[in-house]
């Protein structure tokens, strides 16, 4: 190849990538990992003629917020409000992004959002303190490392933003105002004790667990063998552990059910563990022609799992509410911003939990709205005081 | 000559002078490999009740059958001293375009392996390209373009699973007499490599690029093509796990082949598949799926302690490949 011709190959090349980066770059200069959830709502001032639920009822001017009736202020006009994800996963593209859509059409207010490229507390430090650096000072964050997040959020606030952890629990001592979060032990617990029930109080359990250097995790393993525990006839056959990914989840649970082939329930008490579970289970009643029923209990609302549920092979999992951690979060941010502190630094606030089964898997979402709604009642009572 | 690897032939042994079967077995690369498996084997059978149960056996049968797909594509380029980082990426691709071609699309099942086979080629063709023109180190190619096709697969789905097609399962489920149709695909697969490798001679070239590139170009074979078809055959190889396993599974999602990297070189560096390139063994690539299957079953089925479960992994992934070393303490004495 002629040098000319190297040159002119160099130039086009160059081009196609700045042209590329140019199109996969968004118009209001934000990163490339997320979109803004709603652009409709560009100001507070903005209609809030959403069609969520809870805003129908709602209208807001400058920066005051009415709500089924109830009148919010707020001191600043526009917040700087920012949630990350670590890694693409529908639960937050169904459920929290949801609530975020829902908390933009209500309050007026855009929410950035940045999804991870990999589940890593590493990737998260990067893309978190890029958005810092563009002048986002309220964040949502869900720690992809349970020890590591704490840094990032003490870091955030050295820096002068506020920052709400979502999602689920990080190690103490907390650094973040807030978490909201299910209470990971009591749907393990429930989980449990609704499993045992339908086991007719007797036989073996398989209990499933996901990373075990996770608190979440531990929390959960201590609310399956607390609830089994009560049982003098139910027992755990065995627990597999340090599951990453779904189809790990799905080999080391067939191996499980195949170790003890009279084992009556299994529970999964994380959403990838629950998916592996999923796919586990249908793979058995595909090829085992003998195979008898086992009562299983899983955690979130997947396709994998809710298509278990219609099934029939998964007897009920615990949906959380990742709608009010989208939506009740980023109404704690804007208090926050205006000079409000959390009663209890670093408090765990419960954003509740429903049993989803065959009779309600196409109702359960009403369900999770109350409870939200529920929260938000009480945020100048029971959450946040005047700082 | 094939220059299927015999050390046995290769022996400088006095004129006349026989060795006994035994020791010949020992002679060949493959032998620590088929040892650790009976050992294995007769560990685990005798330590758990259901491991050598007929479910047992059909399910180990189906998943050593994907890891030797997936450990293919990694032997594909291993052979000619290369490497594929990208394994596991195309593996994700290739799920996520497949689900996208089924749900999204509503392509029927045998257009969508088709096409999703050729991507999988087109993949691997891109490497291959960038290797030879970049004239860079697989290493840096395949860690870069791994990251470009994950991207990809992770932009298109958004971490979604996609519905496959109904039917499309039956391939990965399917029991043929006391195995799976997946065992009996690998077979066919171990078969097509040894015939590729010890008859045709592209397979043969594909040997002598991958003992010494430099000698190879010199006796006329062109090394750029031969890089380019390995790395094509390699990401063909993993794209087909990627069909097999979402078959097996009756899921597809961006997350497959997040860890098929690591196992790929795992499998071939147990089956005695030297990763310098040069060299293939069926026998052992055979049993390098098996014993890494074998290990992490018999493991659940023991129900190790899941705070050690991993250190138990290692220890005994160790004592396997161990055997190597013992066996070639071995024939350097039989010489």
């Amino acid at each position: 190849m002629k040098k000319n011709h190297k040159r002119i190959l160099a130039l086009v090349c160059a081009l196609t990538i700045v042209l590329g980066l140019a199109a996969c770059a968004k118009e209001d200069g934000t990163t490339a990992s997320g979109d803004t959830a709603n652009t409709e709502n560009t100001t507070n001032t903005a209609d809030t003629s959403s069609s969520d639920g809870a805003a129908e009822n709602s209208e807001s001017a400058g920066n005051t917020v009415t709500l089924d009736g109830v009148t919010w202020e707020f001191q600043q006009d526009e917040y700087k409000l920012c949630c990350y994800w670590p890694s693409p996963d529908e639960f937050f593209d169904n459920y929290v992004l949801k609530g975020i859509e829902g908390f933009e059409a209500d309050f007026g207010q855009e929410v950035e959002y940045a999804v991870g490229t990999e589940w890593t507390q590493n990737v998260e430090n990067q893309t978190v303190e890029a958005l810092a650096a563009q002048g986002y000072d309220c964040f949502m964050i869900f720690g992809a490392d349970t020890a590591g997040a704490n840094g990032l959020y003490e870091e955030l606030y050295n820096a002068g933003c506020q920052v709400i952890n979502y999602g689920g629990l990080v190690n103490d001592p907390q650094e973040s105002a807030l978490t909201l979060a299910s209470d990971v032990y009591v749907q393990a617990y429930e989980s449990t004790k609704k499993l045992i029930e339908y086991m007719g109080e007797e036989g073996t359990i398989i209990n499933v667990l996901e990373n075990l250097g996770d608190v979440n995790t531990v929390k959960r393993q201590q609310g399956v063998e607390d609830a089994v525990a009560e049982y003098p006839n139910v027992s755990i056959c065995q627990t597999v552990a340090d599951i990453k990914t779904v189809d790990e989840g799905y080999t080391k649970v067939s191996d499980a059910i195949t170790a003890n082939p009279d084992v009556t329930g299994i529970i999964a008490t994380g959403g990838t563990a629950s998916k592996g579970v999923a796919n586990a289970l249908s793979d058995y009643y595909a090829t085992k022609s003998d195979a008898t029923h086992i009562f299983a209990a899983t955690q979130d609302q997947s396709t994998e799992v809710m298509n278990g549920i219609a099934a029939g092979y998964i007897d009920h999992t615990i949906g959380q509410n990742g709608y009010g951690m989208g939506y009740i979060s980023n109404v704690l941010l804007m208090y926050l911003k205006d000079g409000w502190v959390p009663q209890n630094w670093g408090e765990h606030i419960d954003t509740g939990m429903v049993v989803i089964n065959k009779d309600n898997m196409e109702t359960y979402q009403e369900e999770i709205e109350a409870v939200t709604n529920e929260i938000v009642s009480t945020i100048e009572t029971d959450i946040l005081k005047q700082g | 000559m094939s220059k299927v690897t015999n050390e046995a032939r290769q022996t400088n042994r006095p004129a006349g002078k026989q060795l006994s079967p035994l020791k010949r077995f020992f002679m060949e690369p493959y032998s620590s490999a088929v040892v650790a498996i009976v050992l294995l084997l007769a560990v685990f059978s005798i330590s758990t009740d259901s491991f050598l149960s007929q479910y047992n056996l059909f399910n180990l049968s189906r998943t050593a059958s994907i890891y030797a797909f997936i450990a293919a594509a990694q032997l594909m380029v291993a052979v000619i001293g290369g490497m594929n980082l990208a394994v596991g990426a195309v593996g994700s691709l290739s799920t996520v375009l497949m689900g996208e071609m089924m749900q999204n699309y509503g392509w029927g099942t045998v257009p969508t392996v088709i096409v999703t086979i050729l991507v999988g080629g087109i993949c691997g063709v891109i490497n291959g390209f960038l290797i030879n023109k970049l004239k860079l180190q697989p290493f840096v190619i395949t860690l870069a373009m791994s990251f470009v096709y994950n991207g990809i697969s992770v932009g298109i789905s958004h971490g979604m699973p996609y519905e496959l097609n109904e039917g499309f399962d039956a391939l990965g489920r399917q029991q043929v007499g006391p195995t799976s149709m997946l065992f009996i695909l690998m077979v066919i697969m171990v078969v097509v490599l040894l015939i590729f490798f010890r008859y045709l001679r592209v397979g043969r070239d594909v040997l002598a690029v991958g003992g010494n590139a430099t000698a190879a170009a010199l006796s006329g074979i062109k090394v750029d093509r031969v890089n380019i078809l390995c790395n094509t055959a390699s990401c063909m190889f993993a794209a087909i796990a990627a069909l097999l396993w979402a078959s097996r599974s009756g899921s597809a999602t961006s997350t497959t082949g997040s860890d098929w990297m690591l196992y790929s070189f795992a499998i071939c560096a147990i089956g005695g598949i030297r990763l310098n390139g040069g060299n293939f063994t069926a026998i052992g690539f055979f049993c390098g799926a098996w014993i890494l299957t074998m290990i992490r079953n018999g493991l659940t089925m023991m129900n190790v302690d899941i705070y050690y479960e991993q250190a138990f992994l290692g220890v005994i992934i160790l004592l396997a490949v161990s055997l190597e070393s013992l066996r070639l303490k071995m024939a350097e004495q039989m010489k």
